[in-house]
């Protein structure tokens, strides 16, 4: 009898225990990602990304930074995002500065997974949020699916305009014609370096071509550490990209109607990573195993996205890690790179004043984008990049510079499906699972190709209605 | 005589028999009835509606009828999607294969184990079913970091034993052994509680007849205990295959949501996974529709054989 009673009460305690832990936001356990050919903010720790609670709005209007119309009272404004890395919480700072600035504007930001299916569904009911982060290579499918509306009248209504941002990354934001996103920040990949180890092999300064990384990588392949971890998962397809343009290809003819990233360049750049992961590297590592492979300390260096740059360098690894942009291994210099742009979603019912508190939140987020580079990410407001307090944010000031060299997929609905073939190829050569590679990026191309023509004669030009 | 509750005055003189049908069953079944129509019945029926068409959710202007266009281009050897259905189909078959009879053969063993009276049984019991009670989440994040190549659990170990760092989560056939091993640690347990309720139906007259009959252990095995267990086989069968085929969440989770040998047309992707880049990536959800339907018509045919070969032969 004791003993029943004894499993009962440790039942009870069980189930409320896991009761309790089942409360919250959207939150999301371990590592995500994106759709496939997107981007993603991989993790290697689980991160909660919680939704930043709006505070209690003051009564009455006056506003520290922007003014609503006379006519609007207090508005509160869903903002999503897809941050649930180790950059989330960044951006839930600026979000809360921002609600504390306008007590008549309230921000509830939310940050999911699978973030392209929730604006999906979200669109499908009419309930998107009235501020949604986007990425580039997104914009023109989500543009064209009718989750986004143009947003040339908010632009001039902020006073932001081309000559505010680097090209490439203003003109990601531009589908059939309209203006769907202004960008907020460009975040390229980054080499990462264990300076302990370099330094050990008696290289003072991280690599910045081609010898001196072959240098380096050589010297601290020894014993257990490897010179260069790089996996057959996330990341190996964007670096197949920057090598790529690197070498003077790319991934689709100027109009995004045909694919070329089966030209030599391409068989180049993906020969290129598969000797590096021969000499230096471990073979056929999956998604992550770079990242914990590199924070256990047993590699030299890796590549990956700017935003790990809090989980991988500084007070988050026990030696010297580091960023630095990716050295020119090719004749080009050029760099993979995502960038988050900020889109107003449709919405059934406009309202002008939810409108115009959306445009001060938007200007206000780019005005203070500094805050935001702090999780790793370099703003892509100029002003904000040339600034004093930006200069002396290491290391992303000195990575920084690189995104001059950016390139974005064509402004193309469907884009990153016709992306798909070719991630998928990148993955079968560096996991061996295929070995001519020619071959596997020919086969690749074919399957964009066909992907695109589909697309082009399901979307058709323009997004309907508009 | 009389074994009714209750005499009716009219019914012995009566010629013929009154009968009273009553409605009760049905307005217990009711609640499940519209449950099921609205959840189940509309999307079947909505589905196939959808299959014929150029559908994509967000764009019904762009929605045109195209009739079997979409199931012809999955059996055309030309197609994008024809690779990529038929790869990722027989990667669930694949799995289906490896799991159902582990799943069947090992909860059996413990429930046989679990049937005797060793002290600490229902601990055991609990500890056997407790992996049943998580979410497929956590149960391929738990296996994603004992899998790890560089530092997980198992290669820290073969690596100390000098047995090499297999890539469990990054290539084939350890991908399958990663799999399979974290659904039958997350499953087997739910099909063990219901075969042992299952033997502990079984009347224990019939053992003790078998034992004063001089039949050893294994002949009571296969020839009270199994013949017993037949309709409970039947079903822990079926519905593990079943579940089987809707296999998603782990191998999504363990390459970290779908990459390296999990990406599309993948050695490690299900067809589950591929149906749901069709419909929510790619975004053309009349064609994830019809891969839908083959997958149902072959889960049905498969349920099928399985009842046919296991029922009854009275």
């Amino acid at each position: 009898m004791n003993v029943r009673r004894w499993s009962l009460t440790l039942l009870i305690v069980l189930v409320a225990g896991m009761l309790a832990a089942c409360g919250g936001g959207t939150t999301q356990s371990g590592a995500t990602t994106g759709p496939a050919g997107g981007e993603t903010a991989a993790t290697t720790a689980p991160v909660a990304g919680g939704e930043t609670a709006a505070t209690a709005p003051a009564a009455g209007g006056e506003t520290a930074a922007g003014t609503l119309p006379a006519d609007c009272s207090n508005v509160a404004l869903d903002y999503w995002n897809p941050f649930t890395g180790p950059d989330g919480p960044f951006m839930g700072t600026l979000t809360d500065n921002f609600n504390a600035a306008n007590p008549n504007i309230q921000v509830v930001m939310t940050s999911q997974a699978e973030y392209y299916t929730q604006l999906g569904t979200a669109a499908a009911s009419n309930s998107l949020p009235d501020v949604a982060i986007v990425h580039a290579d997104q914009v023109a499918t989500q543009a064209f699916r009718n989750v986004l509306r143009p947003i040339d009248d908010l632009v001039s209504q902020i006073g932001v305009s081309e000559s505010d941002f680097p090209a490439p990354v203003w003109g990601a934001g531009e589908v059939a014609g309209k203006r769907y996103s202004i960008p907020l920040d460009i975040h390229p990949g980054v080499l990462y370096y264990n300076m302990d180890l370099l330094s050990g092999a008696g290289i003072s300064a991280a690599p910045t071509n081609q010898a001196e990384f072959d240098a380096a990588a050589l010297a601290l392949t020894a014993g257990d550490t490897k010179g260069f971890l790089i996996t057959s998962g996330f990341f190996s397809a964007q670096t197949f990209q920057t090598l790529l343009h690197q070498f003077g290809g790319s991934e689709f003819n100027a109009d995004g109607t045909a694919a070329s990233f089966n030209s030599e360049a391409g068989v180049r750049a993906l020969q290129w990573m598969q000797d590096v992961q021969t000499k230096y590297g471990e073979p056929n590592l999956e998604t992550d195993a770079e990242i914990n492979g590199f924070k256990a300390g047993g590699a030299g260096m890796m590549m990956n996205g700017i935003w790990q740059i809090t989980n991988v360098t500084g007070d988050a690894v026990e030696f010297q890690g580091q960023g630095t942009a990716v050295p020119q291994f090719g004749e080009q210099p050029a760099v993979w790179a995502g960038s988050h742009q900020l889109t107003l979603p449709a919405q059934s019912d406009a309202d002008p004043c939810r409108d115009a508190a959306a445009g001060i939140f938007i200007k206000y987020l780019l005005d203070n984008s500094i805050e935001w580079s702090k999780a790793g990410q370099i703003p892509a407001s100029n002003a904000v990049r040339e600034s004093a307090e930006f200069q002396a944010l290491q290391p992303q000031a000195l990575i920084a510079p690189s995104v001059e060299n950016a390139f974005f997929p064509p402004s193309v609905p469907g884009i990153t499906d016709a992306l798909g073939p070719m991630g998928e190829a990148v993955s079968a050569i560096m996991a061996g699972t295929q070995t001519d590679i020619k071959a596997a990026l020919d086969e690749a191309a074919g399957r964009s190709d066909q992907i695109l023509a589909e697309n082009k004669t399901n979307f058709g030009d323009a997004p309907a209605g508009q | 005589m009389a074994t009714t509750a209750r005499q009716e005055p009219v019914a012995t003189t009566r010629a013929g028999k009154r009968r009273r049908v009553s409605i009760t069953p049905y307005l217990f079944i009711l609640p499940h009835l519209l449950v099921f129509s609205l959840f189940l019945g509309w999307p079947f029926f909505y589905g196939l509606y959808i299959s014929f068409h150029n559908f994509d959710y967000l764009r019904p202007e762009a929605q045109r009828f195209v009739g079997f266009s979409n199931y012809a281009s999955l059996f055309n050897p030309a197609s994008v999607q024809f690779d990529r259905f038929w790869s990722s189909l027989g990667n669930t078959l694949q799995f289906v294969l490896y799991s159902v009879p582990l799943l069947v053969v090992l909860p059996l063993g413990l429930a046989l184990l679990l049937n005797t009276k060793t002290p600490g049984r229902n601990i055991f019991r609990a500890i056997y079913f407790a992996p049943w009670t998580l979410s497929v989440a956590v149960a391929s994040l738990l296996w994603w970091w004992i899998f790890q190549s560089q530092g997980g659990l198992v290669n820290y170990y073969l690596d100390a034993l000098g047995l090499g760092s297999p890539r469990w989560l990054s290539s084939m056939p350890w991908g399958w052994f990663a799999v399979v091993i974290a659904t039958v640690w997350w499953t087997a347990g739910f099909n063990m509680i219901i075969l042992l309720a299952a033997l502990q139906d079984i009347p224990a007259y019939l053992y003790e007849a078998a034992s004063i009959d001089g039949a050893t252990g294994w002949q009571a095995f296969t020839r009270i205990t199994l013949p017993m267990l037949r309709p409970v086989l039947i079903f822990i069968i079926t519905t593990t295959v079943i579940a089987s085929f809707n296999l998603f969440g782990q191998p999504f989770f363990m390459t970290s949501g779908g990459q390296g040998i999990a990406l599309d047309g993948g050695p490690l992707e299900p067809v589950m996974l591929q149906i749901y880049r069709e419909g929510f990536v790619r975004n053309v959800q009349g064609s994830a529709s019809a891969m839908s339907f083959i997958v149902a018509s072959l889960m049905i045919v498969v349920s099928y054989l399985n009842f046919r070969f296991l029922r009854q032969k009275d």
